[in-house]
């Protein structure tokens, strides 16, 4: 029997995951010059990816683990869109091929330094959201504690 | 004493803006690329061909007349990956769409295996070549020297060892060979205009031995490629260029005097703003007269062909042709869009993690 809670986890790395990689795609295609080269686009990609999973994922682990596979796959996910673009120009048999490879780029190409920064970000991001949030519940239960009047119950 | 540490000062501050003023000569003078053209992913190319050949006497009874004519369409597309290193490796897959000879009973047995097999299932090559980012050098991804060992250890022979040949290199790649490398052919510097000399050329570090050919951009025109149409750079040759090419590389006299005897055109077009290949179109007529035997008996007999290969980019992918990227092409808008979808995506990250309700 798989537990409730580890799917509900996994579910969570994986929307995560999705969010990180559309963010940090969209921050690859800004234009070089505006933050410093073609470095700079890619850092930007990364960060951007990590933060947007570590903030979506709301926990530590969560965090690293879907801000490191953000920081891996970033660069594969872009080039098998762009192959999927292809796809829908000129159909799937001719670039059969094509996918194959990219997929299997995606899945033998290990930018380990991206994914560690990647899992360093997004645990660190992971990490402050779930301190915002436990503080907001605090703060939360402390006016409820404080504001909401007790009702004397009538004997 | 002071004045004296002053006057050094000043030698010395001068020293060093005469080097940064000479450095920055040096940089103005270096080739510039765009960025996207060492990493390309997703990009399709689409190569067409058709040949015709006629032999042909009228005159004797009855006329000799013999034809032979194809076309072919290959789509190739090409992708890449990080080798480490400052080198990507590229990839290439191939898909034969359909093709045609009239006389296909003449063709030998392994070449109409290998169409068909192009055609039903296409074949991917691997990453055999590596770019050296911020250059056009290309490397092989061979060990020529273990790829040489290993087949004279095999003694392969025959079209039957094709399969095993191909295993052979394939177990001999994997790391740069830094020993050989050539001019990649796919893009050029983008700091280059009308008169400009592109360099290709094959380079062999070790022996110091090398093959260059120097073509001049001499045109520009505004070319269809990829849904849209591109300024492009020209590099325009004709049948004298190419024998006189096919000489200073010792090619056979009679060879560049039949090259030299045509009717050839061959236009390779560079985008302007991203140096990326857009296409290339050679067009060709020959004429000339042969002997064929018939019956036993020579008969002089006139010979006409015409070739013409098109090479035509369908899908620039990732690399930024027209200096337009993905969203700009794909979605028609402009590349500031891409902030603001990259900012959308992580407030609704944002809502996520304050907004949901933790379980």
């Amino acid at each position: 029997m798989i537990d409730v809670g580890f799917l509900g986890a996994l579910g969570s790395i994986v929307v995560s995951l999705i969010l990180g990689l559309a963010a940090g795609f969209f921050m690859l295609e800004v234009r070089p010059s505006w933050v410093g080269g073609t470095m700079g686009v890619s850092v930007l990609g990364l960060v951007v990816a990590a933060i947007t999973a570590g903030l979506a994922s709301r926990g530590t682990v969560r965090g690293g683990i879907s801000g490191g596979l953000a920081g891996l796959l970033l660069m594969p996910f872009k080039a098998l869109v762009s192959v999927l673009l292809a796809i829908l120009e000129m159909g799937f048999q001719p670039l059969a091929w094509a996918t194959l490879a990219s997929l299997l780029t995606v899945i033998g190409t290990y930018p380990l330094a991206f994914a560690i920064a990647g899992a360093i970000i997004g645990g660190i991001t992971g990490y402050l959201v779930s301190k915002i949030n436990r503080w907001r519940t605090r703060r939360q239960v402390q006016y409820y504690y404080y504001h909401v009047p007790v009702v004397p119950q009538s004997s | 004493m002071a004045v004296k540490h002053l006057k050094g000062l000043m030698a010395l501050a001068a020293t060093l803006m005469l080097a940064l003023s000479c450095l920055a000569g040096l940089a103005s003078a270096q080739e510039e690329y765009d960025p996207s053209v060492f990493t390309p992913n997703g990009v399709v190319y689409r190569f067409q061909g058709n040949f015709s050949l006629l032999v042909e006497n009228t005159t004797v009874s009855p006329p000799l007349q013999e034809l032979r004519e194809g076309n072919f369409s290959l789509v190739i597309s090409i992708f890449s990956r990080d080798q480490g290193g400052g080198y990507y490796a590229w990839s290439f897959s191939i898909y034969l769409e359909e093709w045609y000879y009239n006389r296909p009973e003449e063709l030998p047995e392994p070449l109409t295996m290998v169409l068909e097999s192009l055609g039903i299932q296409g074949v991917a090559v691997p990453p055999l070549v590596a770019v050296k980012w911020g250059t056009r050098e290309t490397y092989f991804l061979i060990d020529f020297h273990k790829l040489k060992r290993t087949l004279q250890e095999a003694q392969l022979t025959g079209p039957e060892s094709a399969g095993a040949l191909a295993s052979q290199v394939l177990a001999a790649t994997g790391q740069v060979n830094e020993e050989v490398y050539f001019t990649n052919p796919f893009y050029i510097p983008i700091n280059v205009g009308l008169g400009t000399q592109l360099v290709y050329g094959v380079y062999n570090r070790t022996s110091g031995q090398q093959y260059e050919v120097y073509l001049a951009i001499n045109d520009e025109a505004e070319v269809e490629a990829a849904g849209g149409t591109y300024a492009a750079w020209v590099v325009r040759l004709g049948a004298g260029d190419l024998a006189d090419i096919m000489a200073d590389l010792g090619a056979e006299e009679g060879l560049v005097r039949a090259v030299r005897s045509t009717d050839l055109e061959i236009d390779i077009y560079y985008d302007k703003a991203s140096g990326w290949l857009l296409g290339y179109e050679s067009h060709g007529h020959f004429t000339n007269t042969t002997v064929v035997e018939r019956d036993g008996q020579p008969i002089e007999a006139s010979v006409i062909s015409d070739v013409d290969l098109v090479l035509r980019l369908v899908e620039p992918g990732t690399v930024n042709i027209g200096g337009e990227s993905l969203i700009e092409r794909e979605l028609g808008l402009p590349r500031e869009t891409a902030l603001a979808l990259g900012a959308l995506v992580m407030t609704l990250a944002a809502l996520r993690a304050f907004l949901r309700p933790e379980r």
